[in-house]
């Protein structure tokens, strides 16, 4: 495809959005006063970016306060929410129905594969909870950081970061060993197409390793990443650093880079199902968040804008809702297609920096 | 020019007349691109937003003013900024880097030097004998002086021509 094709396909879209939306109002606004300084100021910052109309008027439902529900009432789109706080050490599941119990003062809380049991850590100790918050079994370590849990019903494994390097666990708190001692960079990530496979960044390098010690690849990259996000068949792993997400394939060969003008890239995830990658993008006074779709080059969606920084995104467990956190509208933006629902009052229910990412479980 | 009728069909909600459009103004919008910036990728980007710009206003775009001056006047301001934006971080900064077509370029040389001078001077040298407007356009196009116009042309002439 060459460049004019790609661009050629943005820009029919952008039409067709613009032709498929309500036409903007000349003249009067719904909102109120209260809410049209922040709903103006995201409508401009909005409206600069490729599908102007579609996103005018998701922003502009979306950022009035007076449109936020009050409280997290539902899940849209079902399953349930661990939220972890980054500053105050606080750990709470959502269920579907918007039930929260707070698990307690735990860090960088994971969920199990199914969602049965939730990892964490606590000062230096590696935690495995219960739902209930109840401690199964714990390990000592020091600087225990970023567990995340793979595996099936009966045989699973952790993965951590701690002071001398990338460790593994089983599921059950035995067989821990060092997988990596140079492997304690950015949080680690399970191969979901690979049995016991983890991929993570080492001095310079992508590594991709079994947990048992065999190195499958290993890919020198240039950026210095900061996140490392698979899709969910294993295809594509999205490796991010500030200004540039190189997209490897499964491997370890370069399929994709992508970057944005002027912009710092923050976070990025998979769709669930799909090859969709819903990238949260910094500019100096607003962020976005768009959808690249790594299959298909150039179609790079604008999802939602809004002045100030968004906090995190996660996926829905179907990939039908993307959840954004908006600390400086103190709201949750669940996003579904066209449909934006906001939830405001975040800071009073779960604390002022949280923590959402690969965190919205089955 | 069909431009006219195009941005007209296009009013009333026609895709293969803003594809018309879109296919006509894009080699050039996309080259002056990549001469100011020197980047493919940059170029693409800046030229999609240019289209982009013109999607979102087509309503309220003017049928008796031609497009071309409109589009170009956004991609080279645009470009300028990206080009000078690159300069103070040092450093790449793309849109989404994919393997792009080779365009048909002045000559290789020609190229080299224009990507040698700065970036106001460079975008005024693409306008006038890449996109061939008038030193007057241009400066309508840039919102500038026309001296100023005829200054940077003529210093970015004599750069290229000693090779400075």
């Amino acid at each position: 495809m060459t460049p004019e094709d790609r661009a050629w396909e943005v820009v029919r879209r952008a039409f067709e959005e613009r032709d498929s939306e309500p036409r903007r109002p000349r003249a009067g606004n719904r909102l109120g006063l209260a809410g049209a300084v922040a709903a103006v100021t995201a409508v401009v910052l909005a409206a600069l970016s490729p599908p102007g109309h579609a996103v005018f008027e998701r922003v502009r439902k979306a950022v009035g306060v007076e449109h936020a529900a009050p409280a997290l009432v539902a899940l849209p789109g079902g399953g349930k929410l661990l939220v972890q706080s980054a500053e105050s050490g606080g750990t709470w599941i959502v269920e579907a129905d918007g039930a929260k119990r707070e698990l307690g003062p735990f860090m960088d809380a994971a969920w199990s594969p199914h969602g049965l049991y939730v990892v964490a850590t606590r000062g230096s100790e590696l935690v495995a909870l219960d739902p209930q918050g109840r401690v199964r079994w714990s390990l000592a370590r020091r600087s225990p950081a970023t567990p995340t849990w793979t595996g099936s019903r009966t045989d699973t494994r952790i993965a951590y970061q701690s002071s001398n390097g990338l460790r593994v666990v089983a599921g059950d708190g035995t067989g821990d060993h060092l997988l990596a001692a140079n492997g304690g960079w950015i949080a680690p990530v399970w191969d979901p197409g690979r049995r016991f496979t983890l991929a993570y960044y080492s001095r310079g390098a992508i590594v991709l390793r079994q947990a048992g010690g065999r190195v499958v690849w290993r890919r020198p990259i240039s950026i210095r990443p900061s996140q490392l996000a698979w899709s969910s068949d294993g295809r594509y792993l999205a490796v991010v650093s500030q200004h540039r997400i190189d997209v490897l394939d499964a491997r370890g060969r370069l399929h994709r880079t992508i970057s944005m003008l002027s912009a710092e890239l923050r976070i990025a995830s998979f769709r669930p199902g799909s090859h969709d990658l819903a990238v949260v993008v910094r500019h100096p006074s607003r962020s976005e968040v768009r959808l690249v779709d790594v299959d298909h080059p150039g179609n790079a969606r604008l999802l939602f804008a809004g002045p100030g920084d968004f906090g995190g995104a996660t996926w829905s467990p179907k990939g039908d809702w993307l959840l954004v956190s908006w600390p400086a509208a103190n709201q949750w933006v669940f996003i579904h297609g066209t449909k934006v629902h906001a939830v405001g009052n975040i800071r009073r229910q779960f604390g002022p920096v949280l923590q959402l990412a690969g965190r919205w479980c089955c | 020019m069909e431009d006219h009728g195009w941005i007209r069909r296009a009013q009333r909600g026609s895709v293969d007349d803003l594809e018309r459009l879109f296919r006509e103004h894009w080699p050039r919008a996309y080259r002056a691109a990549r001469l100011v910036t020197g980047d493919d990728a940059a170029a693409e980007d800046i030229a999609q937003e240019a289209f982009l710009a013109a999607v979102r206003n087509l309503d309220r775009f003017d049928r008796r003013r031609p497009f071309a001056p409109w589009l170009h006047r956004i991609v080279v301001n645009r470009a300028i900024d990206w080009t000078r934006a690159r300069r103070l971080r040092a450093e790449v900064e793309l849109g989404e880097h994919l393997p792009a077509a080779p365009a048909a370029e002045p000559d290789g040389d020609v190229f080299g030097r224009i990507a040698e001078l700065p970036p106001d001077h460079r975008a005024v040298v693409v306008l006038r004998y890449l996109l061939e407007y008038t030193p007057g356009e241009i400066a309508q196009l840039l919102d500038l002086p026309r001296g100023t116009v005829n200054s940077r042309l003529r210093r970015g002439l004599d750069r290229m021509k000693n090779g400075t």
